[in-house]
């Protein structure tokens, strides 16, 4: 009877110097061409941010000044409203008591 | 400019155009270099980077320097924006970086047999080439790793952030990655390959 080999061989352990990941590092970097943005790209979109951020910040304040006129409003009526109560507690207070002739 | 120097900077940038102008100029060769690595070509470069800036731009006033450094934060949105780009490519990796053409099996069979020096492998344009090819058929995330670590020279726990991995996740991703691109850097120096400071420290465990 033939006995079959059945070595088989398991990786435990793949290690990586850090001599060899820099060298790897490097290969990459070399390999791969800076590519810089051409300077009418980066001008134009520079422009097109800024345009839409100030049209953002405007419309931010635009925003406050409204939010900020209707709380006013609403405080407004509030403070008329309570102090319309206030009032009228203390002309209850001091109004004079009626009774009737009879009773 | 120090990092509080850029942290008043994005604190001013919410409500300051120019200062969001200012951030916009210090990242966007960057980001741009981000993009054009993973797009290989200009016009989409270009259109993600606007899209990042302009993403950037709209969710600056929720941003909080507590979560992720700023530059983090950045490149988060750059990536997102860019898993959109591979889900819409279809995933079919794009090789050419707009100055050569692809590797033939010719040119491929021709690398093989020149047994390259590792000092030289990267000098020739055959085996940039090849490299690039290699970098280009890798997944989307392990792209993004090595172009955070190698060019933006980011941490593991910057990365993970990014990714929105835990930084395990990162080294055992990065591990794998310098493998697989050292095998390929092998396969084109045979010779090379099988000697004992080529192979690391490589355990192997004869079992029954």
């Amino acid at each position: 009877m033939l006995r079959k080999s059945s070595n088989r061989y398991v990786l435990l352990q793949e290690y990586v110097p850090v001599a060899e990941q820099r060298a790897i590092a490097k290969a990459v970097v070399a390999a791969l061409p800076a590519e810089r943005p051409a300077p009418a790209f980066v001008e134009q979109l520079g422009r097109d941010l800024l345009a839409e951020a100030r049209q953002r910040g405007q419309a931010t304040s635009r925003a406050t000044r409204v939010v900020a006129w209707v709380a006013g409003g609403v405080l407004s009526v509030a403070t008329g409203v309570v102090i319309w109560l206030l009032v009228q507690r203390t002309h209850e207070e001091h109004a004079p008591e009626l009774t009737l002739a009879g009773a | 400019m120090t990092v509080d120097d850029e942290r008043d900077l994005v604190t001013r940038a919410k409500t300051e155009p120019e200062a969001f102008g200012e951030l916009y100029r210090r990242y966007v060769e960057r980001i741009y270099g981000y993009h054009y690595r993973h797009t290989s070509n200009r016009a989409d470069a270009e259109d993600l980077t606007s899209r990042t800036f302009f993403h950037a731009l709209r969710s600056m006033a929720g941003y909080r320097e507590t979560r992720a450094p700023f530059q983090t934060w950045l490149y988060r949105i750059a990536h997102n924006l860019l898993v959109n780009w591979y889900r819409d490519q279809g995933n079919h990796p794009t090789l050419s970086l707009d100055v050569d053409e692809p590797v033939t099996e010719v040119r491929m069979a021709m690398l093989q047999s020149a047994a390259l020096n590792p000092e030289t492998w990267i000098a020739t344009a055959e085996s940039r080439e090849t490299l690039r090819s290699a970098i280009a058929a890798l997944p989307q995330d392990r792209k993004t790793l090595i172009f955070l670590k190698f060019f933006e020279e980011m941490s593991n726990a910057e990365i993970a952030a990014v990714l929105g991995k835990p930084e395990g996740a990162i080294k055992a991703l990065y591990h794998r990655t310098l493998i697989h691109l050292r095998r390929t850097m092998e396969s084109l120096n045979p010779e090379d390959a099988g000697s004992p400071d080529r192979q690391g420290a490589i355990d192997a465990a004869e079992v029954q």
